[in-house]
């Protein structure tokens, strides 16, 4: 791989490139020792960062590619002394919630600041997929290998488990272990994941993974857009989860959560609404999958495809509020009009008898003519639609 | 056209006609692969299918095999008889689909793999009966979920979802 650096000399502006030919299974070490012997007055104070703001921490052994590293890339030499600057400036933020104005960022950010009010750094970014991991059942182990400071997820490696139930973990002498590891990329997130038996595997999300403007939504902090979130379950977790249980010698995961999103989401679309909500209460996983608009906007046209939506009412409330609600509407419209309907043992002529064979005894004091078949203005029950015309009949059914 | 022969991961041979198997998208594909870099000429074409195994490749080919000789049949009978023909497909299909969760999983994760068009559909369709009637915790049961919802959000759920449960 062929590696572009770039030396960051603080405020002077002035910068000077130069690039390097590497190996591609070239480890950290190797990496340094060609910087080296390349610019030799970089010796002691050579921090690289990919985005100019976070320094690379590595051990001697680890694989350029591991990184997030890849041939052509732009790699920032910075002085020692504004890193440790900018890393006591962000140890005072919390970096679950830091966000930034859009004016810190260049021109071309405009956009992605006008239609969400605010720019997520990608530490929110893996917040949301470190959530995501723990939903699905990992476990994060705190104290590890991290070598930056506690809470921040991209400082060094994470180590993942899976949760021991108190009968295996009387025999524990190891535990297999996922370590993943949160790269900046600019404004986009890496996330690298490896365990012994599968390797390495990494997804790459851009800003814009994370959802806007969630209608409805009662969530905190940072969700990850649909598509996004899928794209780490298939790509990412499902891997780790199967090859973990397998490393363990567990059996692997249960079938439905390891079918691939397409197929999961196929099979909501083949369930209907009430079996959906009803699904949403078992896990996390379905909660966040039958909640998805798309599903949601499908089940309402087809349940009630007369009905006017008006665009505002969908941003407001989201089409599962809105089906929610015309649901309702309906089963309080059905529930009126049975108590409307007579009852069969009221109606005044009871099995061919005529007109004045027998006085309905819910109805005392009135004998036949039309009066029998409406309700009674003693019984308070409402009169159907305001007034009814012609015979008085109510409507049935 | 002449007979291919499906190899499974576990090397079991399936010998069918070209026809039927190009109903799969994904061999239909590494056919054309394979005639393009042996030419027309040869004998036997073998089409590894890595992902999935021998019993449920059998399953596939039951079902393209079904699924073309019901095309073949519309397209030889009479417009009257049509809607018995559909009907004896339905009731072939209900029976092809009476099948445990187990080999389920695996016939869906090869019919999505093989590109089936009819088939993915059935398979969900059949995934969304076993979960239809069932209540959130026989669903759990039944797959295997874990509860990790936390109170509040069990209880935000139930909430939102109340005309569901009424």
């Amino acid at each position: 791989m062929r590696l572009r650096f770039k030396i960051c000399q603080g405020d002077s502006g002035s910068s000077k490139s130069f690039s390097i030919s590497l190996d591609d299974t070239c480890d950290w070490q190797q990496l340094q020792a060609a910087l080296l012997i390349k610019q030799p007055q970089l010796e002691g104070r050579n921090c690289l960062s990919l985005n100019k703001k976070d320094c690379l921490h590595a051990g001697a052994s680890d694989k350029v590619k591991s990184l997030g590293i890849r041939s052509g890339d732009l790699i920032w030499i910075m002085a020692q002394n504004t890193t440790q600057l900018r890393d006591t400036q962000r140890m005072h933020g919390n970096p679950s919630t830091r966000q930034v104005q859009s004016t810190d960022w260049g021109a071309g950010d405009a956009t992605c600041a006008a239609s969400t009010g605010r720019i997520e750094l990608p530490g929110d970014l893996a917040t949301a997929v470190h959530q995501i991991l723990l939903d699905e059942g990992l476990q994060h182990m705190k104290d590890t290998i991290a070598t930056g400071q506690p809470g921040d997820l991209t400082a060094g490696l994470q180590a993942y488990v899976l949760p021991r139930t108190a009968a295996d973990g009387a025999h524990t002498f190891r535990q297999a272990c996922c370590t993943v590891r949160y790269i900046h990329l600019g404004k986009s997130l890496v996330v690298w994941a490896a365990t012994e038996s599968m390797g390495t595997r990494s997804v790459c999300l851009s800003p814009d993974a994370i959802s806007t403007a969630v209608a409805g939504s009662t969530e905190q902090g940072v969700v990850l857009a649909q598509t996004a979130s899928h794209r780490i379950h298939d790509e990412l977790l499902l891997p780790v989860l199967q090859a973990l249980c397998q490393e363990e010698g567990l059996s692997p995961p249960s079938s439905l959560r390891t079918l691939p999103m397409e197929i999961r989401m196929l099979i909501l679309h083949s369930l209907p609404a009430k079996e959906l909500a009803l699904l949403a209460c078992t896990c996390k996983d379905f909660k966040r999958l039958a909640s998805s608009e798309e599903l949601w906007e499908k089940l309402f046209r087809r349940e009630f495809a007369s009905a006017h939506v008006q665009p505002q009412e969908v941003s407001r409330a989201g089409w599962k509020g809105l089906f929610a609600n015309a649901w309702r509407e309906r089963s309080e419209r059905r529930r009126h009009r049975q108590s409307l309907r007579v009852p069969p043992s009221r109606l005044p002529w009871p099995g061919g008898a005529g007109p004045f064979a027998s006085r309905s005894p819910a109805l005392p004091g009135i004998v036949g003519g039309d009066f029998d078949r409406l309700p009674h203005p003693l019984l308070n029950i409402p009169r159907p639609y305001g007034r009814t015309f012609g015979g008085g009949f109510p409507r049935m059914g | 056209m002449p007979d291919i022969v499906l190899r499974s991961n576990d090397g079991a041979d399936h010998k069918i006609s070209a026809s039927t198997a190009r109903l799969s998208r994904t061999v239909a594909s590494l056919l054309q692969d394979l005639e393009a870099s042996k030419g027309e000429d040869a004998e036997l074409l073998i089409v590894p299918i890595p992902n999935v195994c021998n019993c449920t490749l059998k399953k596939v080919l039951d079902f393209c095999e079904q699924q073309r000789a019901f095309d073949d049949l519309v397209r030889a009978s009479p417009a009257a008889q049509q809607p018995e023909v559909t009907r004896k497909t339905q009731a072939w299909r209900e029976t092809y689909m009476k099948v445990s969760t187990d080999e389920l999983y695996h016939l869906v994760m090869a019919a999505h793999y093989l590109d089936v068009p009819g088939l993915l559909g059935l398979c969900t369709d059949a995934m969304a009966d076993h979960i239809r009637g069932k209540s959130p915790s026989q669903v759990r049961a039944c797959f295997g979920l874990k509860p990790n919802l936390s109170p509040e959000e069990e209880d935000d759920i139930r909430r939102s979802n109340l005309w569901a449960l009424s």
